[in-house]
């Protein structure tokens, strides 16, 4: 694989970087799912994506970046 | 490949991604907040934000010795250009919206699903006189008016959406609208109107006797109600009302769009936040309480008109002419009777009051115009100011007058009148003619003209 020569670099920015995807991929179904069992339709709660976005990226501009390796 | 400390990236768009967040969310569920009127006034918040999470960043890159984020990187830039887009477009929506574009009922961001429409009747029902009637629905408009006899009719138009029509047809036949007979009267009303796809839009068009009372209830729909003998209260979170030649009472409150209200043998009563009013040929007192952006009409009006918003109150008696009020000025005419005004940041122009006036003002210019001599006491307090007063040449008044930081001038003269403008303050006192009603001008850092009309 061609990924299999890089350096993952496990900063504490780099990891709550790592994090964004799957967050957003998580907050994004439970959203729907709540949108399927309550009142509650994805159009209504989707600023809550932005809420979640918006509270990894301070996290993340707060967290180190000690030891971090660029590739 | 480097190794060590780069820059960290700023914590300024995640800032504002979670008070955008904050802010969609909170409009979602509060229908009266209207966002755009609040990014119009606020945005200079954005601007403290950014400079807030500037002084975190270079605190945070301070204490750990890493390079400092630059003032403004590409991504942020391209953020803040998405953010001013989504806010000019949710402008220009509120704009076409207020100019009465039609949107459709079923405005919503799915491209593929179309508006299906179909309509029945009820079979109508006798009702005994002044019976109460309820009229609500979840989404539609509702028309009610006073017809012959004793019946009540009620025509429903429903409207859905769908990827198919049949789809559409299917949602709307679970929704079916029922008569009640309750304690307290008869209830029109639809069931199961939501459904997990939204809500299917119902359309009521009533027609009731003319001897009831009513009650009519739109969660988001506009509601127009004429003709009805009882006391009429309206109710929508979302569109307009429009009440037409009713003999008794007539309330509304409405939370975003325009009132009108005409003919109307006893009391209005208008509450909520929205845009224009218009209130006229009223035979009791029209009190109207909350925040319109305008402009707010009022003409005809026999008892007193009352209004009242975080920006103006003002109490007229007897409002034969006409009051107009936009957020920049006040214009009021011929009224019989006394006005009590009181606001801030407006111009107000004021002609042929009968009665005692009394306005309190700041930073605006007052205009005041009599065609007859005044009779009644008038009281003027301006800050920062410009006021005019215009009265006929053969008015006969006691004035007193003061223009702190401003100047005095009167085309009346009398050896009773004393004008006086040194040291940068104006005064004016004494006695025109016989004397009669008082004059009390103050104002500030603005001239006070005293005018004659021939």
């Amino acid at each position: 694989m061609a990924d299999s020569n890089r350096v993952h670099c496990a900063c504490a920015n780099c990891r709550i970087r790592s994090l964004m995807g799957p967050v957003i991929l998580i907050t994004v179904g439970v959203l729907f799912l709540i949108g399927q069992y309550s009142r509650y339709s994805f159009g209504d709660l989707w600023p809550v994506l932005l809420i979640v976005i918006g509270f990894i990226l301070v996290l993340q501009s707060l967290a180190s970046k000690q030891g971090h390796i660029s590739s | 490949m480097s190794n060590g400390q780069g820059q960290r990236s700023s914590i300024f768009s995640g800032l504002l991604l979670i008070f955008l967040g904050v802010l969609f969310l909170f409009e979602r569920f509060h229908q009266e907040f209207q966002i755009w009127h609040y990014f119009y006034r606020f945005w200079p918040v954005l601007l403290i934000v950014w400079g807030l999470a500037k002084i975190i960043d270079h605190l945070s890159a301070q204490r750990s010795g890493e390079g400092k984020p630059p003032l403004l990187s590409g991504g942020e830039a391209a953020l803040m250009v998405l953010v001013v887009f989504v806010f000019i477009g949710l402008g220009a929506k509120h704009w076409l919206v207020g100019r009465d574009v039609n949107l459709g009922p079923n405005f919503h961001m799915d491209p593929f699903s179309k508006d299906f429409s179909q309509s029945e009747e009820l079979s109508p029902k006798t009702l005994p006189a002044n019976a109460h009637v309820t009229l609500t629905t979840d989404r539609g408009d509702i028309t009610a008016h006073a017809g012959e006899g004793n019946d009540l009719r009620v025509t429903v138009n429903k409207s859905a959406s769908g990827s198919t029509e049949s789809a559409a047809q299917e949602r709307m036949n679970k929704v079916k609208v029922v008569i009640e007979q309750t304690g307290g009267g008869y209830v029109v009303h639809p069931v199961n109107q939501e459904d997990s796809d939204g809500t299917v839009g119902i359309d009521l068009e009533v027609t009731l006797p003319k001897q009831i009372s009513l009650w009519v209830n739109s969660s988001h729909g506009d509601i127009k109600i004429s003709e009805i003998a009882g006391p009429v209260t309206a109710r929508t979170d979302s569109g307009d009302v429009e009440i037409h030649n009713v003999s008794s009472d007539a309330s509304a409150k409405i939370t975003k769009g325009d009132a009108r209200i005409t003919g109307v043998g006893g009391n209005v009563s208008l509450t909520g936040h929205g845009n224009e009013i218009e209130i006229s040929e009223v035979k009791g007192n029209a009190a109207l309480d909350g925040d319109f952006f305008g402009p707010i009409r009022v003409r005809s009006v026999a008892g007193t008109t009352h209004y009242r918003s975080q920006k103006a109150d003002m109490t007229l008696v007897g409002v034969r002419g006409r009051l107009e009020l936009d957020s920049e000025q006040i214009e009021i005419s011929d009224v019989s009777g006394s006005a009590n005004l009181a606001t801030h940041d407006k111009d107000i122009e004021a002609e042929n009051i009968s009665g005692r006036i009394d306005i309190a003002d700041s930073k605006g210019n007052i205009k005041l115009r009599f065609s007859q001599p005044p009779r009644e006491d008038i009281n003027i307090a301006d800050d920062s100011g410009e006021v005019d007063l215009t009265l006929p040449s053969n008015s006969s008044f006691e004035i007193s007058a003061i223009s702190q930081s401003g100047e005095v001038q009167s085309e009346f003269e009398d050896a009773s009148l004393k004008l006086q403008n040194d040291n940068g303050t104006g005064r004016l006192s004494g006695k025109v003619g016989a004397g009669g009603p008082k004059i009390h001008i103050a104002t500030s850092y603005g001239t006070f003209y005293l005018r004659k009309s021939s």
